[in-house]
C-alpha cells in the first residue's frame, strides 16, 4: 500500500530532500504502524513527536491504511 | 437623568466613525474627569458610557470587529493568563488595549538580561524585578481602566483553581507542558475555556480548549516531555508576538461571542517555510 509522509518544523532534518510542504511517497506493506514509519525515515529513537494521520492525532502503533497521510510534529512547548 | 447620564452627554463630542456613521465619543480627559467627581472606578465610568451609547473614543477602532455590546462583553469580563513573559507580555499588552475589564496575572519569576529579545514588558532597567509587577505597571500605563491582580508565585494546578477563580477565560502562556496540563486541568475544575500556545523557534501553535476537550492530553497524551524542541532552536523577538496575536484574538471571540474559536482544532505555524496547517484534535 502507498501512504504519504509530511514532515514539520524540526522533524524535516531527518530528510531533508524532502521540499517543505511537500509529502514523501511511500509504499509499506499493509498493516505497517506509524513508528515503523518513523523508524524507516530514520529518526532517532527517543526523538519525540506528534504523529497525525489524515489531519487527526494517532498514537505511534496506529495501523495505517492505504492512501493516508501521515504528518508527524515536534512537540512545541515554550512560551517564556 | 442620572448626574453620570449627565456629564457623560456634557463631555461627550459628536463625531464621525469611518464608516460615514454619526456617534458619540467621549475623551479620556472626560473619563478621567466623571471617575474623579463620582468616585466611581475608570471601569464603571467606561461600562456607564457605553450604556448610555457613549463610545470612549479610545476604543473607536475596537468598534467594527467586536461592537458596542462586545466591548461592554469585554470590559465586564475577566481573564487569567498564567505567565508574563515571552507569550504573556504581549498577550496582557493586547488585552489591556482592547479593554478586558480584569486580568487576573500569575508569573513568579523575576526578568533576566536574555528575555530581553523578546519579552515585551522587559526593560533594560527592570532586570532582576518582578514579571508580575512590571505587567501591573505596563496595564496601568496602557489602559487604567483595568484592574489587575498579580499574583508573583509558581503555582500548582491547586493553586491555579484558587488564584483563577472567578475567570472567564484562562490563558497559557507557560513554557513547560507539565504545567500545561496542569493549567489544562484547573480550567475544567473552574469550567472555563483555555486558550492554548507554545512556541519554538521559528515555530508556534495555538488552540482553544473547552472544558471536557482532549486538547493538550490528546496531543502528548499524560506522558508529556518536559520540553519541546524550543531548548535547541531558542526564542527569537517574532515568534512569540505571532502567537500571543494568535491567543488574543481567541480570547477576544470568546468572550464577545463572535468568530469561531480554534475548538478542537490545532494551528501549527512554521515561519521558516511560511506553513499553517490547521489539525483536527
Amino acid at each position: 500500500m502507498r501512504v504519504t509522509v509530511k514532515l514539520y518544523a524540526t522533524l524535516r532534518r531527518y530528510r531533508p530532500e524532502i521540499p517543505s510542504g511537500a509529502g514523501l511517497s511511500l509504499d509499506v506493506p499493509s498493516g505497517t504502524t506509524v513508528s515503523q514509519i518513523v523508524e524507516q525515515l530514520a529518526i532517532p529513537d527517543g526523538v519525540a513527536l506528534v504523529a497525525m494521520v489524515n489531519d487527526k492525532v494517532q498514537k505511534l502503533d496506529y495501523v495505517l491504511a492505504d492512501g493516508d497521510t501521515l504528518s508527524l510534529f515536534p512537540p512545541v512547548a515554550g512560551g517564556n | 437623568m442620572t448626574e453620570i447620564e449627565t456629564r457623560l452627554r456634557e463631555l461627550a463630542v459628536e463625531t464621525t466613525d469611518p464608516r460615514g456613521e454619526q456617534l458619540w465619543v467621549i475623551p479620556l480627559t472626560g473619563l478621567q474627569q466623571i471617575a474623579c467627581e463620582t468616585g466611581l472606578s475608570r471601569r464603571e465610568v467606561e461600562i456607564a458610557a457605553l450604556r448610555e451609547h457613549v463610545l470612549p473614543a479610545r476604543y473607536m477602532r475596537n468598534l467594527g470587529t467586536v461592537g458596542w455590546e462586545g466591548q461592554l462583553a469585554l470590559l465586564q469580563s475577566t481573564v487569567g493568563i498564567v505567565g508574563a513573559g515571552g507569550l504573556g507580555g504581549w498577550i496582557i499588552e493586547g488585552l489591556a488595549r482592547m479593554g478586558v475589564g480584569h486580568l487576573i496575572i500569575i508569573d513568579g519569576d523575576v526578568f533576566e538580561e536574555n528575555n530581553l529579545n523578546r519579552q515585551a514588558l522587559c526593560m533594560e532597567r527592570d532586570l532582576g524585578r518582578s514579571k508580575a509587577e512590571l505587567a501591573r505597571q505596563r496595564i496601568a500605563e496602557v489602559n487604567a481602566a483595568v484592574e489587575v491582580v498579580v499574583h508573583q508565585v509558581q503555582v500548582d494546578e491547586a493553586q491555579m483553581v484558587q488564584l483563577l477563580r472567578g475567570a472567564n477565560v484562562l490563558v497559557d502562556a507557560l513554557d513547560a507542558l507539565p504545567t500545561r496540563l496542569a493549567l489544562q486541568r484547573a480550567a475544567l475544575r473552574l469550567s472555563v475555556p483555555l486558550v492554548h500556545g507554545a512556541i519554538a523557534g521559528y515555530v508556534g501553535q495555538v488552540m482553544t480548549i473547552f472544558p471536557g476537550d482532549p486538547g493538550l492530553l490528546e496531543l502528548y497524551g499524560e506522558r508529556v516531555p518536559e520540553r519541546g524542541i524550543e531548548a535547541q532552536w531558542g526564542n527569537p523577538a517574532a515568534t512569540p508576538m505571532m502567537i500571543a496575536a494568535w491567543e488574543i484574538q481567541e480570547v477576544v471571540k470568546l468572550l464577545t461571542g463572535r468568530g469561531e474559536p480554534l475548538r478542537h482544532r490545532l494551528l501549527f505555524m512554521d515561519s521558516e517555510t511560511g506553513t499553517i496547517d490547521v489539525l483536527q484534535v
